[in-house]
């Protein structure tokens, strides 16, 4: 199965992967409509003074939905998402099975599904489950929202994040098991 | 061949699944003493006061034992087990011969004695049946008694308290969720429960319960005061059931003894989840550690073994996810126990915001996170891994702390190769 694997050697910072997932993922599926119509920001804004995305949805402060991120520490740059695991923790820890690898072996969630337990946030080693604030399936639980995470661009031959990486620092490829 | 599980519930479904990825052929059978389609203990909760709809609570697709072709004895009950002729004894007389056998039966509440309780009708909070007897019990009623302050009994309190009851939870040790949390931890959550409106007795218990026509009344704490109550929920803790293996000869000591492959003493038979004593990954001793991804995980490398796919078991971690109110909890391992360890916290009183890690010989052996428990998981593999923390330690718990802290030879582990 195809995989997106980041290069960290030529990763430069740029961030534009967050921006081609939020776009990829908004209603209007246009960059300036997407942060300025839709209101759409990247999740690290936030997490700079507003500790919850569920808080931050409240004051209006911003939809912080990029499935990707960019890690950034010192002069390290890597482009981060969901592993598309093939056991993933994720499903073994989820209490009711919204999460599931489909037949394709991409890891989805069934956002109808989802109660926002953060059993998934908790399970995954690669940090790379969001909460998203802007779905309820809990209406009555404060601060829910629904799992979100890379679902590999499924109307995409080639994941967005990928297709615009400016310095191939992203690579979409079928890789060995070590 | 033929694969026979007794269990419904995490342990027995990843088994059913790892089963029939490695093997299309052979017979599976399912035995629960619940009639219910494979659903999940930790929703019934929201079950209870309505939030959820009933469907969600369910597992897997209707069509889940038919796809996997699991012949399911539901509302079934296994009676004995004979090792050595590879035999179950079910309700009903007749006899089930396994090639392989898991025993993934989970644990059953602890009911202490209390003076009064057997003169009631009293509830226990485990099961989907347990949730609706308790549902109808409590409708038109005003007062709730929560015997009981660890995840179920909290659970179910606040279940209760959505509902409309007064609810009072009484417990014997002096802080909440004593299993799970620390005292600073157990405190923020104490204010949200607090604020909520359920009452919390602390340091208290049960010393008798009075009642009429077996409806219970009040209860008079140790204290000595007296609550009114109208429904009364026991909910001290549970215990692995065991029974089954125990008296076919299996070595059983908190839970049934499993190896790192989930085999128990006997040869051919195989136990996860609650039930099973397996590998602890910090410590390296076997203990109980009923939490979903623990069972998951033993219902999984069960399943390989039981199918001839050899697969080994890393250990078992304690690991919570909890939420009341707006305040959601992750844990990992035991974070109470902070001797010869240092300790680093992160502290903002005025958010409800708490980070602690617990590090022993350059290793993070357990951590909290209250509120802020975005990408938490990065410590479950630090933990899990057993990760020298030396060259990245000013970095943990900052809010920039992520995958790029880590060594360059672990993120290439991590990010480079299929996982």
């Amino acid at each position: 199965m195809r995989r997106v694997y980041p290069r960290e050697d030529r990763c430069i910072n740029c961030h534009l992967c967050e921006v081609a997932c939020i776009v990829e993922h908004s209603k209007s599926k246009h960059v300036i409509d997407a942060f300025h119509v839709e209101g759409l920001r990247f999740n690290r804004e936030d997490s700079r003074d507003v500790i919850d995305p569920v808080e931050a949805l409240a004051i209006g402060r911003a939809k912080p939905l990029n499935r990707t991120r960019v890690d950034v520490v010192d002069s390290v740059f890597v482009s981060t998402n969901c592993r598309h695991c093939a056991e993933p923790d994720c499903v073994l820890a989820c209490k009711n099975g919204s999460l599931y690898v489909n037949h394709d072996g991409r890891v989805l969630v069934d956002e109808d599904k989802c109660v926002g337990c953060w059993m998934c946030v908790m399970a995954c080693r690669y940090g790379a489950i969001q909460r998203n604030p802007t779905r309820q399936n809990v209406p009555d639980v404060a601060n829910n929202g629904i799992n979100l995470h890379c679902d590999l661009c499924p109307d995409r031959d080639v994941p967005a994040c990928v297709w615009v990486c400016p310095t191939n620092a992203l690579v979409f490829e079928d890789r060995e098991v070590a | 061949m033929r694969h026979v599980i007794i269990g419904n519930s995490f342990a027995g479904l990843f088994a059913v699944e790892a089963i029939r990825r490695t093997d299309e052929e052979s017979e599976i059978y399912v035995i629960s003493r619940e009639r219910q389609h494979v659903y999940s203990r930790a929703m019934i909760h929201e079950m209870l006061s309505g939030v959820v709809k009933e469907p969600m609570v369910y597992l897997r697709d209707w069509d889940f034992y038919r796809n996997h072709r699991v012949h399911a004895l539901l509302g079934r009950e296994a009676q004995s087990l004979d090792i050595a002729d590879q035999t179950l004894q079910l309700d009903g007389g007749e006899t089930l011969e396994y090639d392989r056998l898991l025993i993934a039966t989970g644990s059953r509440p602890f009911v202490p004695p209390i003076a009064g309780l057997e003169d009631i009708e009293y509830h226990t909070f485990t099961t989907f049946e347990e949730a609706k007897a308790l549902k109808s019990a409590s409708a038109g009623q005003k007062n709730a008694v929560v015997l009981g302050a660890g995840l179920i009994g909290l659970q179910c309190a606040e279940a209760l308290r959505h509902l409309g009851l007064n609810v009072t939870v009484v417990e014997m040790a002096d802080m909440i969720l004593p299993q799970a949390l620390d005292e600073t931890a157990a405190e923020i959550v104490s204010r949200e429960l607090d604020d909520e409106g359920i009452r919390l007795r602390m340091g208290n218990t049960i010393e008798q319960i009075h009642s009429l026509n077996r409806q219970p009344t009040s209860c008079v704490l140790k204290s000595g005061d007296s609550v009114p109550c109208d429904v009364l929920v026991i909910a001290v803790g549970v215990r692995s059931n065991t029974a089954l293996a125990k008296n076919a000869g299996i070595t059983v000591e908190r839970g049934i003894v499993v190896n790192n492959r989930m085999e128990t003493s006997a040869e051919n038979v195989y136990a996860a989840g609650d039930c099973a004593q397996g590998p602890e990954l910090t410590t390296g001793m076997t203990m109980t550690l009923p939490v979903i991804p623990v069972a998951s995980s033993h219902g999984m490398i069960a399943g390989y073994n039981m199918a001839g796919s050899r697969r080994t078991y890393r250990g078992g971690l304690s690991l919570n996810a909890l939420q009341f109110g707006k305040t959601q909890v992750v844990s990992y391992g035991f974070i109470k126990d902070e001797k010869d360890g240092e300790v680093l916290r992160v502290e903002d009183a005025k958010r409800s915001v708490y980070k602690k890690v617990i590090i022993k010989d350059n290793r993070v052996t357990g951590a909290v996170f209250v509120r802020d428990i975005d990408r938490a998981g990065i410590y479950r593999h630090l933990i899990e891994q057993k990760i020298d923390v030396t060259p990245f330690k000013h970095h943990l718990l900052t809010p920039h702390f992520g995958i790029a802290c880590l060594p360059a030879e672990e993120r290439a582990r991590m990010f480079t190769t299929p996982q």
